[in-house]
């Protein structure tokens, strides 16, 4: 039950946040294309957009269906099950003014797989070699332990 | 400066049974811990397990589980409901190597043969089965203070 609480706590919170900033970048982009009216349907379908992220995060960082994997695989399922439908809806919403240039779409690739590698060779770099001392010292730790 | 505990073992043949007493001035937390050492000595946490009652040596306890209010013991083999709380079992077994790792469980820090540091200061604790617990970044100093690794 905790754990339940503790996902739809993740869900509102994640809803929270990603509608507001979603919707401050909409706002100051009207303001910058002349567009003078946002519809109501656009708005919605950018909430079910944030609501499903919202899920899908909730899924992956919290230990409701996920419990004892790394970073690592969370943020490849996260990866796998959202970015499909954001590049989707990001496409159908006309975020990027029609079908978007080939210059938008590449700075949102780019910037989706910089943060995965920058995550990746943190992750098998400095976290790696903690790991291995945090191992040994532990081992240390054992051994002490049992020959007191 | 504290003077050293001198420690006396006497064997007779006519004893019955293995005791310690503590002889002491006074009887101080330091006693008290000593003495709550030396009680749960090799000893075994009570369990149940499809409804029959068993004994677990603690130094076969992988870890303690609390889901929904109910504690749970992990070994190797099986899975026990135990009847002790895991507020309880943490005040019990502090002295032996068993360490708050996250708001629901207490590891056995003897069985962790891994321990792999994670983006989100969550350290996920492979166990000597091949299971792993997360250690929660709000209980990784302390493991940090256990272990003796200081960033």
């Amino acid at each position: 039950m905790e754990r339940f609480k503790n996902f739809l706590a993740y869900i509102r919170n994640g809803l929270c946040f990603s509608f507001t900033w979603l919707l401050l970048m909409l706002m100051e982009g009207a303001v910058f294309s002349g567009i003078k009216a946002i519809e109501v349907g656009f708005l919605f379908k950018v909430f079910l957009m944030c609501l499903y992220g919202a899920v899908c995060f909730a899924v992956c960082f919290t230990d409701f269906l996920i419990r004892t994997k790394g970073f690592i695989f969370r943020l490849t399922i996260l990866f796998i099950t959202f970015i499909p439908v954001e590049v989707f809806t990001f496409y159908k919403l006309n975020i990027f003014a029609g079908k978007g240039t080939a210059l938008e779409w590449t700075i949102f690739t780019v910037i989706v797989i910089s943060f995965y590698i920058t995550c990746l060779v943190l992750d098998r770099t400095k976290f790696k070699d903690k790991g291995e001392r945090y191992t040994q010292l532990l081992n240390e730790y054992n051994r002490r332990q049992q020959n007191e | 400066m504290r003077k050293k505990m001198r420690v006396n073992i006497i064997a007779n043949s006519d004893t019955k049974e293995i005791f310690a007493e503590i002889h002491c001035t006074e009887v101080t937390a330091e006693v008290r811990r000593l003495e709550s050492y030396i009680e749960n000595f090799d000893g075994r946490i009570k369990g149940e397990c499809d409804k029959e009652v068993s004994y677990v040596d603690i130094k076969d306890i992988l870890y303690f589980e609390s889901v929904d209010n109910k504690t749970f013991i992990y070994t190797k083999d099986k899975v026990l409901t135990a009847e002790l709380r895991l507020y309880e079992i943490e005040k019990k077994l502090s002295e032996r190597d068993f360490f708050r790792c996250s708001k629901s469980v207490v590891v056995n820090i003897g069985k962790i043969v891994k321990l792999k540091p994670e983006i989100s200061r969550n350290i996920i604790a492979t166990l000597d089965n091949g299971e792993s617990v997360v250690i929660s970044r709000r209980y990784v100093p302390e493991l940090k203070r256990i272990i003796g690794a200081e960033d």
